[in-house]
């Protein structure tokens, strides 16, 4: 157990996912349900129970150097068959806002990387293009040759489009300043466009 | 066959899938309803929803990305027709203004914890106090005049009766009573033969207490409206499973032994093709299925369509032959088999 299992990181990190999403973890009492119907748990190193359990006692750093909050695919089914009703998916939300993302395990930062592309065009151009984003990240980490071959089938069969397409608060809005400083930041996705929402929504 | 019905008119959301990977479902989607008499208006200048991304990462841009496509509906002023099951997903959840917030037996225990709780400022120990304290500021992402976190609570059971528009996924669309009534009499040539499962997929059915799923782990909706097209539907255990998709390109490994056991279950149950209404599922399931036979030979491939793929079959509209070539597993040669 890490120092953080102490009674101060207990209160304050259940405290802190009831305050950002409103789920009162301390209602779980261990079925494990969750766990038993969660389709990515061959995949997690923790199981959904444990995580609920992690937050109840506070282990950061467990959950940090964990990947199964990365793994989760958000099906919610977790949600639907809790008994006590806990919003186990928005936990999961939750901890993916809350825990600092430079400090996740590698895997968990790949995939952290790959919704931050996402959203990142999301951004830009209101809209996502798919071909610009898959090949993007596969640049990134070198697909191995069942990726590519995929890859190689759906623009055989012409499922993507080649060029990618703009909303008018796009195309009308301005230039992103993250786009050529450098190192693009951890909240890059967070500045064009939801400022642009933001004025439509002052609008009249 | 236009005449035949009066005009239904719904404002249309296709999504950033529908427009690109999933063109297929669109145009099929649009075939049937012009058939059917249903005239769809696009939104105009609509934006994505952020899919399973903006929520995964970043609640307060999932919530406006959302608010702005709700706003552009309302101006539409039409109930509004959302094909892609992540879109629908996004756009419902916000639309109830329930986001994360369970109101069923949690809600009353949290407020009182949440009563004796620190909320916001500077957290000693808590790891993103910067976070916290953002959120707490932000407050209530709801739209103006939603007011506090107490109120939130007390108005969420009224807010769907003040919104003024409705959203549909397509299976809950077609199996409304009036546009099932003009299919059943639009359907031309009976799909027998054709053995489906309906695969719903996790995110028309979940969370159940916004969907209000009537049966969330046997839903019947496209089954219904499979016997409509003269198929003979079989039933199975996978209806609700999750495909993976949303892992799909960062974990490929988990998807694919997800989409193995869902294509081996289709197989088991009888089934000579699965039928989904989500481009997520189709296109997840599709693929890893191509990859199959590349590796392996024990698992036996089975197509997948949309939903309105089979609509516009059975209609007997014109030009599936490019759809059906935009399929990976091929479904010509089943079609064919079956003499349709």
């Amino acid at each position: 157990m890490s120092d953080e299992g102490t009674t101060e990181g207990r209160t304050t990190l259940a405290g802190g996912i009831a305050a950002f999403c409103g789920v009162n973890v301390f209602l779980c009492y261990q079925c494990g349900r969750c766990s038993a119907g969660c389709p990515a748990a061959l995949a997690m190193d923790v199981l959904p129970h444990q995580v609920i359990h992690l937050v109840k006692l506070g282990c950061v750093e467990e959950l940090l150097r964990s990947h199964s909050i990365w793994m989760c695919a958000g099906c919610q089914t977790c949600t639907a068959r809790c008994p006590n009703g806990i919003d186990v998916a928005g936990v999961m939300d939750a901890l993916r806002q809350v825990l600092p993302l430079d400090r996740f395990s590698p895997a968990g930062r790949r995939i952290a990387a790959f919704h931050r592309m996402f959203l990142s065009q999301v951004v830009r151009r209101g809209r996502v293009y798919e071909l610009g984003l898959v090949a993007r990240y596969q640049l990134v980490r070198r697909p191995s040759w069942a990726e590519m071959f995929v890859g190689v089938q759906m623009i055989r069969k012409r499922k993507f489009r080649w060029l990618p397409r703009r909303i008018s608060l796009a195309k009308a809005g301005e230039r992103f300043p993250e786009k050529r400083s450098g190192k693009p930041s951890p909240d890059c996705w967070k500045s064009p466009l939801v400022r642009l929402v933001d004025k439509s929504e002052q609008g009249p | 066959m236009l005449g035949r019905f009066g005009k239904l008119e719904f404002a249309y959301y296709p999504g950033c899938s529908l427009a690109g990977t999933a063109r297929e479902y669109d145009e099929s989607l649009r075939e049937v309803c012009a058939a059917l008499g249903v005239q769809l208006v696009e939104l105009p200048d609509w934006n994505c929803c952020g899919g399973s991304s903006a929520h995964f990462l970043d609640r307060e841009l999932a919530d406006k990305l959302a608010r702005r496509n709700l706003r552009l509906a309302q101006e539409v002023g039409s109930d509004l027709l959302v094909p892609c099951a992540a879109c629908f997903h996004r756009l419902k959840v916000t639309l109830q203004g329930q986001d994360r917030t369970l109101p069923a037996r949690g809600e009353r225990r949290l407020q009182e914890l949440l009563g004796q709780l620190p909320t916001g400022g500077s957290q000693e120990g808590f790891p993103s106090a910067k976070v916290l304290g953002k959120e707490g500021n932000s407050a209530d992402p709801l739209p103006k005049g939603e007011g506090e976190n107490g109120e939130k609570a007390a108005t969420a059971s009224n807010r769907s009766e003040r919104s003024t528009i409705r959203i549909f996924p397509v299976n809950e669309f077609f199996t409304d009573p009036r546009i099932l009534e003009r299919l059943r009499c639009a359907v031309r040539r009976s799909l027998g033969g054709l053995q489906p499962v309906a695969y719903y997929g996790c995110l028309t059915q979940r969370p159940v207490h916004v969907m209000g799923s009537g049966n969330p782990e046997n839903p019947q909706a496209m089954d219904r409206i499979l016997e409509v097209l003269g198929t003979s539907v079989h039933s199975w255990a996978y209806k609700t499973d999750c495909c993976g998709a949303s892992l799909g390109i960062t974990e490929p490994e988990v998807t694919r032994r997800l989409v193995t056991t869902l294509v081996k279950a289709a197989a088991e149950a009888g089934a000579n093709c699965i039928v989904t209404a989500c481009p997520m599922c189709q296109a997840n399931l599709d693929l890893r299925q191509a990859e199959f036979v590349r590796t392996s030979t024990e698992v036996r491939t089975v197509p997948v369509f949309y939903i309105t793929e089979l609509m516009a079959l059975a209609i007997g509209v014109s030009g599936h032959e490019r759809w059906w070539k935009r399929h990976l597993v091929d479904p010509r040669p089943l079609l064919r088999s079956l003499g349709l």
